[in-house]
């Protein structure tokens, strides 16, 4: 007797073990990523561009200098010239090197007017979190930035005129890259689910238990496995030149990206979605069709709302898919930091940008693991919001639990 | 007793049918009377059912069925190349033996069916669902939950739900396979009620392996034997003076 | 092996207490008779106790039959089987009576009967005799054409009886029958028509179980 107990427990104690080094596990990895990420996250580095833009500019002519008060409080780290009416402060970039940060202009400065010595706009204005490298004088030493805001201001202070003001727009930010993730989320999920969908409803509702149908299931299975990287290749073979020939894109665009990443989901859209249909009962179909029905109202008004929560788990498997994605993509847009996005351009998603980072000279770890938090945070939100958003569908139609 | 002859809904000749290489039915021959509640009985697998599914070509839904013979709905061979499947079923309904209702509300249900045919005017809509709810003797213990699930509803009020949502599309024919198999005896008894009310607007064909069932509500009874019709004649004869002794043996549960 | 074994048990017992019940009284319908014959007085008292036992037998038997129904429902044959029997217990019973009647008549009846009369009511008692046991024989063998036996063979007794009565009249005439044997006579014959006409409704039974129609009319 007491032998089966003890199977009992060790059987018992191994399923609790599994349980806890599974959660020990992912607690890990989330903890890791977390914890090497946070310290880099703040709000600009999703709005900022990556690449930041150095300018070397001088006054424009005619500038007043003026006592520009200001009621503002700044804190003692920050550094006000009431001449010049600029406030900065030392801060760390986002790659965390020591830099002089803007904080504040005022409104009448004129550094608002700077003209552009070199190319793009000839006046450009200096804005809030602007990195400024160096101011030259005339006659007296430039101040640099390694040297550190405080002295920078009181340099400033000490001359009334600026030969060449250089400074970079703010940069290393991931904005592009989340703007190109989310088109590639939308346009996958506009291809793959239809399509997805529709070959699904056919297989399961139509097509005849035959060899051939029977054949093209397995095919449809074994594709789910098929690695990333060989679609990456085909879609650099068929897509890329289709879009650049339809569109005009001269490379791996946005749209050839999704078009591939929709051919890798296809597979796993159409198996989720037959599983999910396969689930309805049968009875609800033949209560359809001895109503009258069609064969066709019967599988749009009754069986695809019921297999609807079965298509809502296999798109947030295809977002999540979509997000990862990255070695398809390599080829298929192309790995370039883009901050204007377009369709038709090539451009990176996170999970590249990621790739990108860690490639760089030297791995730029922490920014690495503070993307990574901000994808899962897109994924936490996506999850969220898609089943809300489906709780409300199936309420409407009726389709309740 | 004589029995007046009414008008043939059905009639039903050399019927045989195959589900691939096995013979479920053998040369059936059988009229269903208009108005009149016919019940089959017979043994499990005896090819009941099946013949019950031809009636509204439901069998159409099993890839291997092949059908020979003729079934004639109203004088017409139902199984004419021609024929209107979709309107067919509008004329002939079908209750099941698990009750089948959508997981909608219970105003859907009903409406599904008029919907499907084109129906959309809310006035008419909210009509034919009451009409067919207080036919089906549903309507008072729901008709101030019509936009609650269906599913929230007790197994034989489902079954009367499903009873109505047939009702709801006006047919002619009201085929039921074991409709109150699984209930319990006082919804079944609701249920045999019902019937025995319904059979002055619908000819009734019903399935059940309770025998007691088909002598109380049915006019006429049909014995079904490994897919023959053993014997068929009004239900006091069957019960009281079988011609054959298979019949006698079937419903005195000498064998089953 | 059949199913409802248990059915087919109790009908089994069934039929095998009417079957006890109709040899129990038609052995005391003969032992009546002989009785009667002989003037057997002590045959006649022992007749007349043996009578609550058939009575005892028709409450049991009906018990029987009512149990079968409420608990087994019975359809066709089983139906019509128990029904019938409900129904035929009664003349069973009846004929005991009769026979026990028989008996007490024998007992006012001192010294012999009139010779003259003895041979038709000796007749009578005989064709009676075999009109129940053949009544019996067709309920045991469930068999048509012994029923319809038994129903002609009343023409016969029926016959016997008018020809008794037309006997007794003229020995009344010719002044040579006593007339408390004339009447006594009288009410033994017509105990033997009437246990004729049970045997005759027993029949009628039978063929109702075989066949459901009694006196030709379907019961269903």
């Amino acid at each position: 007797m007491s032998n089966r107990n003890v199977k009992e427990k060790t059987y018992l104690g191994m399923t609790y073990g599994a349980a806890f080094v599974s959660l020990a596990v992912l607690i890990m990895i989330i903890g890791y990523v977390f914890i090497n990420g946070y310290k880099l996250l703040n709000f600009d580095l999703i709005t900022h561009n990556y690449t930041a833009v150095t300018y070397i500019s001088d006054l424009d002519e005619g500038f007043v200098l003026n006592n520009y008060e200001t009621q503002r409080d700044f804190d003692e780290d920050t550094y006000y010239s009431t001449k010049w009416g600029l406030a900065l402060t030392d801060d760390t970039d986002l790659q965390g090197k020591n830099v002089v940060v803007v904080t504040y202009v005022h409104p009448d400065s004129p550094l608002n007017n700077l003209h552009n010595k070199g190319v793009g706009q000839s006046i450009i204005e200096l804005k809030i979190d602007y990195e400024i490298i160096r101011i030259a004088f005339d006659g007296a030493a430039s101040a640099l930035s390694s040297r550190g805001a405080s002295l920078m201001i009181t340099t400033l202070d000490n001359n009334d005129d600026i030969r060449e003001l250089e400074f970079a727009t703010t940069g290393g930010g991931i904005r592009g890259s989340i703007i190109t993730t989310l088109y590639l989320i939308v346009l996958t999920l506009i291809f793959a689910l239809p399509i997805g969908v529709g070959a699904a409803i056919y297989l399961n509702e139509y097509a005849k238990n035959n060899k051939f149908n029977r054949m093209l299931r397995n095919f449809i299975e074994t594709l789910t496995g098929v690695p990333s990287i060989i679609y990456g290749l085909m879609g650099l073979a068929i897509f890329v030149p289709l879009t650049i020939g339809l569109t005009k894109a001269t490379t791996g665009n946005i749209i050839s990206g999704a078009m591939t990443l929709a051919v890798i989901l296809l597979p796993v859209v159409i198996r989720t979605t037959e599983e999910s249909l396969k689930v309805v009962p049968d009875d609800y179909r033949y209560a359809s069709l001895a109503l009258g029905a069609s064969k066709t109202q019967t599988v749009f008004k009754v069986i695809l709302p019921n297999a609807f929560s079965g298509i809502l788990t296999a798109t947030l498997l295809a977002i999540g898919r979509i997000i990862g994605e990255s070695a398809a993509l390599v080829f298929a847009i192309g790995t370039s930091i883009k901050d204007d996005v377009y369709l038709t351009d090539r451009s990176t998603s996170l999970a590249v940008h990621i790739w990108s980072m860690m490639t760089d000279e030297p791995a730029n770890f922490e920014l690495s693991s503070t993307i990574a938090l901000i994808i899962l945070m897109i994924v936490l939100v996506l999850n969220i919001s898609i089943k809300l958003i489906s709780k409300r569908f199936m309420r409407k139609y009726g389709v309740l639990t | 007793m004589t029995t007046i002859e009414n008008k043939k809904t059905f009639e039903i000749k050399n019927l045989d049918l195959f589900y691939g290489e096995t013979q479920a039915l053998k040369q059936i021959e059988i009229p269903i009377y208009e108005k009149e509640v016919t019940a089959l009985i017979g043994p499990s697998g005896c090819g009941k059912s099946t013949f019950l599914r031809t009636l509204n070509r439901m069998n159409d839904l099993v890839e291997s069925c092949k059908i020979t013979g003729d079934v004639k709905y109203h004088n017409e061979n139902i199984y004419a190349p021609q024929m209107d499947i979709i309107g067919l079923r509008t004329q002939v309904g079908m209750v099941f033996q698990k009750p089948n209702p959508f997981p909608m509300s219970i105003y859907e249900n009903i409406a599904y069916g008029p919907k499907c045919q084109g129906m959309k005017n809310k006035q008419e809509l909210n009509q034919i669902v009451e009409e067919s709810l207080k036919k089906a003797a549903l309507w008072d213990e729901v008709k101030n939950r019509l936009k609650e699930s269906a599913l929230s509803l007790s197994g034989g009020q489902q079954q009367r739900l499903c009873i109505a949502r047939t009702i709801a599309m006006k047919p002619e024919v009201i085929l039921m396979d074991e409709p109150t198999s699984a209930l319990d005896p006082v919804a079944t008894a609701k249920i045999e009620d019902l019937i025995v009310d319904l059979k002055k607007d619908y000819t009734i064909v019903i399935v059940t392996h309770n025998m007691q069932q088909a002598a109380r509500i049915s006019d006429k009874t049909a014995f079904f034997l490994m897919g023959e019709i053993i014997e068929f004649g009004d239900t006091n004869f069957i019960f009281s003076t079988p011609k054959h002794k298979q019949t006698e043996n079937y419903i005195t549960g000498r064998f089953g | 092996m059949t199913l409802r074994q248990h059915l087919e048990e109790m009908i089994e017992d069934l039929k095998k207490d009417v079957a006890h019940m109709a040899d129990l009284a038609l052995s005391n319908l003969k032992e009546g008779l002989d009785a009667f014959k002989n003037s057997d007085h002590d045959l006649a008292k022992q007749v007349i106790k043996k009578d609550d036992e058939v009575d005892q037998y028709e409450e049991e038997i009906a018990k029987q039959a009512l149990k079968i129904i409420w608990r087994e429902q019975p359809v066709a044959s089983d139906l019509r089987l128990v029904t019938g029997i409900l129904k035929l217990i009664t003349d069973l019973e009846r004929i005991g009576d009769h026979a026990s009647d028989i008996a007490e008549m024998t007992l006012h009846l001192e010294g012999g009967i009139n010779k003259r009369v003895l041979p038709i009511t000796s007749h009578m008692a005989q064709i009676v005799e075999e009109m129940v046991l053949l009544s019996i024989k067709a309920l045991v063998q469930v068999d048509e054409k012994t029923a319809k036996a038994v129903i002609e063979k009343d023409d016969e007794v029926d016959e016997l009886f008018q020809q008794l009565i037309l006997k007794m009249t003229t020995e009344l005439k010719n002044d040579k029958i006593d007339a408390n044997e004339l009447i006594y006579v009288l009410m033994v014959a017509k105990y033997f028509e009437r246990v004729g006409d049970h045997a005759v409704n027993i029949a009628q039974w039978v063929i109702f179980i075989v066949k459901g129609t009694h006196k030709n009319t379907l019961l269903f």
